[in-house]
């Protein structure tokens, strides 16, 4: 796989995730305002703690520089999509019931971690034992320790 | 004086088998990320009632302490914890798994967690009332300045940017103040829906900042995520316990660390293996080696992890006030038992309550025939199932548990963003466990804030009720000390070459 | 490095899928509409596990096997004091299988004083079946052996004497409020999240006293004194503990727990589990394990829902002020 290690001499994502900071802490500053006295406090504080901090961070790495290194290895592709398959499962729930997302969501996942070549045996074996593991969890919590999996549509 | 009739007690058929059947089905729960000890009691609570009353106590009281063990499995081997207590199994648990060195983590974990188990449960035995009084002078300045303590940890505990792992801590504190304040009613960060007035779930909040970025990086590639060194045979055994040996302060004090944790109601196993690491980092000869796979982490937050759970049972026992979530759930169960906790249950109802801690000490020393067998085939197991089946499977038991957790789906959705959040966070330098520690002590420093803000006013001096109180002052030294203690260290090195 | 081998994942699978279609066949098959009820009922408790309305509950369970055959499901669903249940209640399953316990009076001060995601009148409550009397409780190494010691105390010095309690707004704080006005004292609430937390402030005496109920001084025996309970007579299990009533205060109240249905329940089965819990509630053995935990029995059924609640909805929109909650 291509070593993507991206070598910065300073720190520009540490630098926008600060400035992100800064205004984060105050928007907290702002909404406390409308808190009670003692409800105020701890954001507060903690939101100067998180200005401050953001903003001698964003000063170090403007003026003493030091050399950083991300590492953004790896299929970038895959990961967006099983986020995605997770967002959706997630979302979809409690509509189409746990079930049937937890198979779809389980048999896409499995697409996206596969990297070895699709035959017809693997596939089945890998497909079929996924799908007993499943199942039999599924009954397991639904059944047997009486947990309440949402129904939704199907099941 | 110590009851030893009851000891034979725990050697009946029944028990024997209850015992050994709830430290398996513990250990199991407990390794899959997702199920934590708490929900494991919980929902095998109701199968108790059918058996008598030491049964049930013994029974629950195996399960919890398989499961706080069983969650160092996912900790080392998927560098995410199977439970709240073993977050800090991952900082060098998994370092060891990538190096080659995960079937070694694992029996280390088995053998730290029996000995701070027995530890924790000797403690309960012997030392219940007294130590049970002691907890009682924790208030919440103390309980207050506890979590501070805890957060300057994750100060110190950065090994790299003190300044990401500061925000990761303020972000988690303020993942805390979501929903309705416990004390002080105010409705905070909520947006005005009420989906998220109850606030974040500590639970599917540490499911989502840990396993789903892990799961997002291991579909990035089709390596194997650890090393994995040729000999699968042994147990590594010999090893593991020359390890234990040489390091048997760190696990005698760490075991220690955890009992005494245990004992104030209201901090769990997370807490007390936070403070054994740091307290082991800061004593070891090589610091510098904690969070790149030294054992020496893995025994101190597994020791003093399983010696919570012996530790919890003091206040629970003696005072009827729960030490961890887990011994809530026990409460409970034992007051449909009809058993009544109190002093009295140690003199008066004692066959019931030394036949369970006797029954205690049997389950921890199980756990270490069982453990080593479990982790060596969960090791394999992980070893041989290909990513495309590994992936989806712990997927799904992350969104089973999410889900289990309160049974409510909103919290799978919350757990899917705040992952999404943890894994673009963790790639640029903010970590995942100052966030998680943030959001786990932001609620216990609030609340002991303002209560004792509020005690002192009533009292007249706030100042001296935060600054005055004796237990309170022992824990700020050791904040100090911990602060300043790199650059104390490095001073009197200066000084020790200089003047030689 | 494949250790599972095609033949051995299918010999695994024919195994696991043969249980998978038995349990899939058992839970797809339709529900009969022959005697209600014919299957486990799901209890659903909006708090987490451990507390009052989780034993009460676990109390119930083995008198619901009795009297009908069925066993019920007890789960759980905690978040935001319980609003996090309520506010889902009607969106459940209405056929009867599905009830969740109720608590007053935070399913009436909640709506009052925010956007919790239901109001008073979504809920169809159709049982309150016990209430834990308020109580003053203060430790046992405490200078007040009475009532009277401790309201001179907080006259003589206003606004010293700390008081702990559970949640903000809640019962105890309410119990507090009330007595506040009707002594004319001043007290501070210092709240605690749950019970366990405010019985160890009180244990340790971090605070001067705690309003907790009956069964706090039950659990907690020895180790407290209780100075009064909001009771109209004394609490058998707890005999040497004198109502305010006798001492000259006339407060009665604590939180009381029940049941409510999906509002579109069908009324033949709410009727059919109101005499379930109201049978339950009339076993002498039932009675027996409340009232020794202290708990204190109460029969409010749908012929007295309407009249009980719009009392103490109007109680309550007096109180509601001193509390902090601005009624409209």
């Amino acid at each position: 796989m291509k070593s993507q290690k991206n070598v910065y001499s300073r720190d520009v994502y540490g630098l926008a995730f600060c400035m992100f900071f800064l205004i984060l802490g105050a928007a907290i500053w702002w909404v406390s305002m409308t808190y009670s006295d003692l409800g105020a406090v701890f954001p507060r504080t903690i939101a100067t703690l998180l200005i401050l901090l953001s903003a001698i961070y964003i000063v170090r790495v403007i003026v003493w520089p030091k050399e950083i290194e991300y590492d953004f290895d790896g299929s970038n592709i895959r990961r967006i999509l099983l986020f995605l398959t997770l967002v959706i499962w997630a979302f979809t729930l409690e509509v189409f019931g746990f079930l049937t997302t937890s198979i779809v969501g389980f048999i896409l996942i499995l697409l996206i971690s596969n990297y070895d070549k699709w035959t017809f045996k693997r596939a089945l074996g890998l497909v079929l034992s996924g799908l007993s593991v499943l199942i039999a969890l599924y009954i397991v919590f639904k059944v047997v320790l009486n947990v309440p999996l949402p129904k939704g549509m199907f099941l | 004086m110590f009851h030893f009739q009851f000891f034979l007690d725990i050697f009946t058929p029944l028990n024997l088998i209850i015992t050994l059947a709830g430290v398996c089905a513990g250990i199991v729960i407990g390794a899959m990320p997702g199920l934590t000890a708490t929900m494991a009691v919980a929902v095998l609570v109701p199968f108790t009632f059918a058996a008598p009353p030491a049964t049930a106590l013994i029974a629950l009281g195996s399960i919890y302490t398989g499961a706080i063990y069983g969650g160092s499995y996912a900790a080392i081997l998927l560098n995410t914890p199977g439970t709240p207590s073993a977050i800090a199994t991952t900082f060098d648990g998994y370092p060891m798994a990538k190096k080659g060195d995960g079937d070694l983590a694992l029996t280390i974990a088995c053998l730290s967690s029996v000995i701070g188990g027995l530890v924790g449960a000797l403690c309960l035995i012997l030392l219940a009332p007294p130590l049970a009084h002691f907890a009682l002078s924790f208030g919440p300045v103390e309980y207050f300045w506890m979590a501070i303590f805890g957060l300057t940890l994750i100060a110190s505990l950065s090994d790299g940017n003190l300044f990401k792992a500061a925000i990761g801590g303020c972000v988690g504190l303020l993942l805390s103040m979501i929903g309705l304040a416990e004390v002080g009613g105010d409705v905070r960060f909520t947006g005005d829906s009420s989906t998220l007035l109850g606030g974040l779930d500590v639970v599917s909040a540490l499911i989502g900042l840990y396993c789903i970025p892990v799961i997002i990086d291991l579909v990035a590639s089709p390596t194997s995520h650890m090393k994995i060194s040729t000999r699968v045979s042994s147990f590594r055994l010999k090893e593991g316990l020359a390890k234990c040996w040489v390091d048997r302060f760190n696990v005698l004090r760490s075991s220690f660390i955890g009992t005494g944790v245990g004992i104030l109601p209201g901090a769990g196993g997370s807490i007390a293996s936070l403070v054994a690491y740091s307290e082991a980092r800061r004593s070891s000869k090589t610091p510098e080696n904690f969070g790149k796979g030294d054992p020496s982490g893995v025994i101190a937050t597994e020791s003093a992890n399983n010696a919570t759970v012996g530790g919890g049972f003091i206040p629970t026992l003696v005072l009827g006030i729960p030490g961890t979530p887990p011994d809530a759930v026990i409460l409970g169960a034992l007051l449909v038992q009809g058993i009544r906790v109190g002093p009295q249950l140690f003199t008066e109802q004692s066959e019931i309550v030394f036949t369970f801690m006797y029954g205690l000490i049997l389950a921890t020393l199980l756990m270490l025939p069982v453990g080593l067998l479990f982790g060596r085939y969960a090791f394999r197991l992980l070893i041989a199932t290909p990513k495309a089946l590994l992936v989806p499977i712990v997927a799904f038991l992350t969104v089973l548990g999410g889900y289990a957790v309160n049974n409510s789906a909103k919290d799978i959705v919350i757990m899917v963003v705040l992952g999404g959040i943890g894994w673009v966070l963790a790639r640029f330098g903010f970590k995942q466990s100052p966030i998680v520690l943030g959001l786990i002590l932001g609620v216990i420093a609030e609340a002991g804030f303002v209560q004792g803000y509020l005690i002192g006013k009533a009292r007249g001096n706030v100042l001296a009720e935060f600054f005055t109180r004796p237990i309170s002052m022992v824990v700020v030294a050791f904040i100090l000390l911990t602060l300043f203690y790199p650059f104390i260290r490095q001073q009197f090195g200066k000084l020790k070459s200089t003047t030689k | 490095m494949k250790n599972l081998t095609t033949k051995k994942i299918l010999s695994k699978t024919k195994l696991f899928a043969a249980t998978a279609l038995v349990g899939a066949i058992g839970f797809m098959s339709p529900a009969h509409s022959a005697e209600f009820p014919d299957r486990s009922i799901n209890y659903i408790i909006p708090y987490g596990p451990g507390g009052e309305s989780d034993v009460t509950a676990r109390f119930q369970e083995p008198y619901f096997k009795e009297f009908t055959g069925q066993s019920v499901a007890i789960q759980y669903k905690p978040g935001a004091g319980g609003a996090a249940g309520w506010s889902q209640l009607n969106n459940m399953p209405n056929d009867g299988y599905t009830m969740m316990g109720v608590n007053l009076p935070h399913i009436i001060l909640q709506p009052m004083d925010k956007n919790v995601g239901y109001k008073t009148d979504d809920l169809q409550n159709i049982f309150w079946f016990h209430y834990t009397p308020d109580a003053l409780l203060v430790p046992a190494s405490s200078p007040f052996k009475t009532l009277d010691d401790f309201v001179k105390a907080a006259k003589a010095k206003p606004a010293s004497l700390t008081v702990s309690g559970s949640g903000t707004k809640s019962g105890n704080e309410l119990a507090k409020a009330r007595f506040s006005e009707m002594a004319g004292i001043e007290m501070v609430y210092i709240p605690f999240k749950g019970t366990g937390a405010s019985n160890v402030a009180l244990l340790g005496s971090q605070v001067d006293g705690s309003w907790g109920y009956t069964t706090g001084k039950v659990q907690l025996g020895d180790q407290v004194r209780c100075l009064a309970v909001a009771m109209n007579a004394r609490h058998p299990a707890i005999p040497d503990c004198p109502t305010f009533i006798e001492l000259g205060y006339d407060l009665v109240g604590g939180v009381y727990r029940g049941l409510a249905v999906p509002k579109s329940t069908p009324p033949d089965i709410q009727e059919k589990l109101v005499s379930i819990i109201k049978k339950i509630n009339s076993d002498p053995a039932f009675i027996k394990k409340m009232e020794e935990n202290g708990y204190s029995l109460v029969d409010v059924g749908p012929a007295e829902m309407t009249a009980f609640m719009t009392g103490l909805k109007n109680d309550l929109k007096k109180l509601a002020p001193s509390l902090g909650i601005k009624v409209d």
